[in-house]
């Protein structure tokens, strides 16, 4: 049974189609790769599987109980975290206590919360700028930040946005080492990127959208021959 | 140690004038400190806490010239409490500007129903607090009969009181929560905090102890008025008074009340004529040059005073 | 309901006035997201400097209005330089304080130089009535009534026919793009915010045979202008203008069928029914949940 999956997703803005008749799902232990051109959708449809947005039709369903209208702290204590494309720390907190804080409000105490965030940070590699006020850290650090905050409270599920934008090269390989170790652990992921080599390396399967919609689903290798994908990203290019 | 200190002071200075400048100065560092908890800590920057202080002091006058003095005070704190909850849903979706001019609105609609409904508040003249009550506490409470010192150590222990509350709050995960309220309320929603909770928590919280201000307003000036209770003057100077401190922290609203209520003072003695535009000078002249407040600048020195685990100073925005 | 029509026409044309205190206000809102708490002594000033010229001059306060404006025009750009200038990215809260605090000076330098005595600017046809089909009006709130038509006019055409008025909608759409595009939007800031002082001067002109000049009527003002424009729409020429009418319509009406004392109530309840409702105003853009 999948551990999440949307169901005929739609979410329009005004007169603006964002999402429609969207439907996947992911599985334990599964990464599925999210991508699209910019404005596709995407983080639309991060919104509405965390209760930032409500789906104008369809349902949204978490182990088989439907979700779609919980707030997104329900959401989130549901055991399915998230991050964010622009980074939203907590910022005049330090890093430490920015982690502690998620870890807090899944139920753990003060002393048992710090072991956690210091492990937490430690496990991404941010051990050092544990006591660094969050927006004094650069793009790196917060993007680090925002996994570790996600990662601490051991979520079922994990949604990241754009995780790995402005990573350097070796930087995007130790993510994808710490996401597969992640993996393991049973945690099923969806993953937004435009770092193509990572998104396509690291997921079991891919998902294509193209304004608000579908376009294709399947294995990496698949998907990336997939002619109406090149054409989306692409532009047409069989014209001489 | 301090609070020894304080303890002590009394002694020392008796009826003098010294006495009722720290007991002006302890009611401005308490009504602060509990506007900083919602203002400052969860960053609810409401502009209309008057409402919370005249509710408590209505209450108290009323309860109390109903011959009910017991119990007046924590009446007027459930009341403002309750108000509070009521303002906090009210006010849920809304954010910065709107905010503050939803509270501040408010606050003067409770001013403009106070000065005229003369049944209940007897509008514009104001309540007297009725010497028979004082009589029946034996005189206990009696500016007239008794010395300032009785209602010095009350103050002590309510500023005391409030000033604690905000440092449990601060150090445990309450404070947390609050805090992550006021950095970035997505993020605080996304890990898993019901925003909509804590941030009526906090209104609160801080209603009840600001209400608790306004009980003692009533009882040490034996009279409550309607602009001076409800009026904006005071949700300014709370405001002021924790900013120039040092917005968010602990110590900040106290510090700022010593600033400001002796630079209030000594202007109203030697600028009693431009008192008030010094005043507006420095408003501006600490947003621009000292957004942090003075526990800001001090940065890493009050570091362990506020219990904190890095020197990071805490703005006002 | 000949009574109840003369009541609304009286709202519509304080209405008028109230709108181009609120175009003025929202204006700079628009633009770098400012909230001005001295807007409303930005008014004031003008009515002293309209009553200035008028008594000292003999200028009729209509004519006064080409001077208030430059005037004001060049005290905001001074204040913005000085102070509002320099906490642009700050939050709207840090904007309310500072502006409290120059609110605050601004009302102590008016009263340090003219006392707190009430002046008037009376000219010899403010005492002046006409019919209007049927219904009494007063010479001077019907002559600034169209002088604020006129000012909105030109104000519109300014926004979106000069080069100046084409810049500052870009910097109010979207900083970011109007900076890429060359705008410089610090200097095109400054100068909405002055035009937005102008915008206060006149209407300060405009009031000043209507209502006493003291120098704490400021305040009373600037709450206004927040009322208005909270119900027609931060941001929203239309909704500045409509606004303005709501209000002055809902006050006149408070004050006959309620009363006098509740009147400035009206406003408040009326605010705070709209910030529950519809928080974005009536013409406002929606306030998205994320």
């Amino acid at each position: 049974m999948p551990l999440l999956e949307a169901e005929n997703l739609t979410k329009s803005f005004g007169g603006v189609i964002a999402v429609q008749a969207l439907s996947f799902s992911v599985a334990e232990g599964e990464i599925l790769g999210l991508i699209g051109p910019n404005g596709a959708g995407k983080t639309t449809v991060f919104n509405l599987m965390t209760g930032f947005e409500r789906p104008d039709k369809g349902v949204i369903r978490f182990r088989g109980m439907d979700i779609s209208q919980l707030r997104p702290h329900r959401v989130s204590l549901l055991g399915i975290m998230r991050t964010f494309q622009i980074t939203k720390p907590f910022g005049h907190l330090t890093a430490l206590e920015n982690v502690m804080i998620a870890a807090l409000a899944h139920g753990t105490d003060m002393a048992a919360a710090r072991r956690a965030a210091a492990d937490t940070l430690g496990f991404v590699g941010m051990e050092a700028k544990a006591f660094e006020p969050a927006r004094e850290l650069p793009v790196e650090g917060q993007k680090m930040l925002e996994l570790a905050r996600a990662l601490v409270v051991r979520p079922k599920v994990l949604l990241l946005d754009e995780v790995m934008g402005g990573l350097t090269a070796s930087e995007i390989n130790r993510v994808m080492e710490r996401l597969r170790e992640v993996r393991q652990t049973g945690v099923a992921m969806i993953i937004v990127e435009h770092v193509m080599r990572a998104i396509m390396a690291i997921s079991d399967r891919v998902v294509v959208m193209n304004f608000g919609q579908k376009l294709a689903e399947g294995r990496p290798s698949a998907v990336a021959a997939d002619p109406q994908v090149r054409t989306a990203y692409l532009g047409r290019t069989d014209r001489a | 140690m301090l609070l020894l200190l304080a303890l002590l002071l009394p002694v020392v200075l008796r009826e003098s004038y010294l006495l009722s400048l720290l007991v002006l100065i302890l009611a401005n560092a308490q009504a602060g400190a509990a506007w900083n908890l919602a203002g400052g800590l969860a960053g609810q920057m409401s502009f209309g806490h008057a409402a919370f202080f005249g509710l408590g002091a209505y209450a108290s006058a009323m309860l109390f010239n109903a011959h009910v003095p017991f119990g007046a005070m924590l009446v007027g704190g459930a009341l403002a409490a309750f108000f509070a909850v009521g303002i906090g849903y009210l006010c849920l979706r809304l954010r910065g500007f709107y905010f503050a001019l939803a509270t501040f609105a408010l606050a003067e609609v409770m001013r403009i129903v106070a000065r005229n409904w003369a049944g209940f508040t007897n509008g514009v003249l104001g309540i007297f607090l009725d010497a028979k009550t004082f009589q029946m506490l034996g005189g206990w409470l009696d500016l007239g009969k008794v010395s300032r010192v009785h209602y010095y150590f009350f103050l002590i222990s309510l500023t005391t009181l409030t000033v604690t509350a905000t440092w449990m709050i601060r150090r445990r995960k309450l404070g947390y929560f609050f805090q992550a309220l006021r950095e970035d309320e997505h993020a605080a929603l996304a890990v898993g905090i019901n925003t909509t909770y804590y941030k009526i928590l906090a209104l609160a919280i801080s209603g009840f102890f600001t209400a608790l201000a306004g009980s003692f307003y009533a009882l040490y000036t034996q009279y409550v008025s309607p602009d001076e209770v409800f009026g904006m003057f005071f949700s300014v100077k709370v405001i002021f008074v924790s900013l120039v401190g040092g917005v968010g922290t602990i110590w900040g609203p106290v510090v700022g009340a010593v600033v400001m209520t002796v630079l209030e003072e000594w202007l109203r003695v030697y600028f009693p004529y431009s008192y008030e535009f010094i005043y507006g000078l420095l408003i501006v002249v600490v947003m621009l040059f000292m957004p942090t407040g003075i526990m800001g600048k001090l940065g890493a020195w009050t570091a362990g005073l506020e219990g904190r685990t890095t020197e990071g100073a805490v703005t006002g925005s | 309901m000949e009574f109840l029509i003369q009541v609304i026409i009286y709202g519509v044309l304080i209405g008028g006035l109230y709108a181009l205190i609120a175009l003025g206000f929202t204006l700079v809102f628009g633009v770098m997201r400012i909230v001005s708490f001295m807007h409303g002594d930005l008014v004031m000033l003008g009515m002293y400097a309209t009553f200035l010229a008028f008594s000292g001059l003999s200028i009729d306060p209509y004519v006064a209005l080409l001077i208030s404006m430059p005037v004001l025009f060049m005290i905001g750009t001074l204040i913005f330089q000085l102070t509002v200038g320099r906490i642009l990215d700050q939050g709207t809260d840090s904007h309310l304080i500072l502006t409290l605090g120059v609110s605050i000076m601004l009302s102590n330098l008016a009263r340090f130089v003219f006392s707190s005595d009430s002046r008037a600017v009376r000219p010899a046809y403010s005492a002046g009535a006409f019919r209007l089909f049927g219904f009494q009006v007063t010479v001077t709130l019907a002559l600034s009534f169209l002088v604020v038509i006129l000012l909105t006019g030109i104000l519109y055409w300014f926004l979106h026919s000069t080069d100046t008025g084409k810049a500052i909608r870009a910097t109010a759409l979207d900083a970011e793009t109007a900076t890429l595009m060359g705008i410089n939007v610090k200097r095109i800031t400054m100068v909405t915010f002055g035009i937005g002082a102008a915008l206060a001067g006149a209407a300060g002109s405009l009031l000043s045979p209507l209502f006493y000049v003291e120098p704490a009527i400021g305040l009373p003002f600037t709450i206004k202008a927040f009322v208005v424009v909270v119900l027609g729409g931060m941001g929203s020429f239309g909704g500045a203008i409509l606004g303005g009418l709501l209000l002055g319509v809902a006050e006149s009406l408070g004050a006959v069928y309620i009363s006098a004392a509740y009147q400035i109530a009206v406003g408040f309840v009326l605010l705070l029914l709209v910030l529950l409702l519809r928080p974005q105003g009536i013409l406002g853009r929606r306030l998205r949940a994320a």
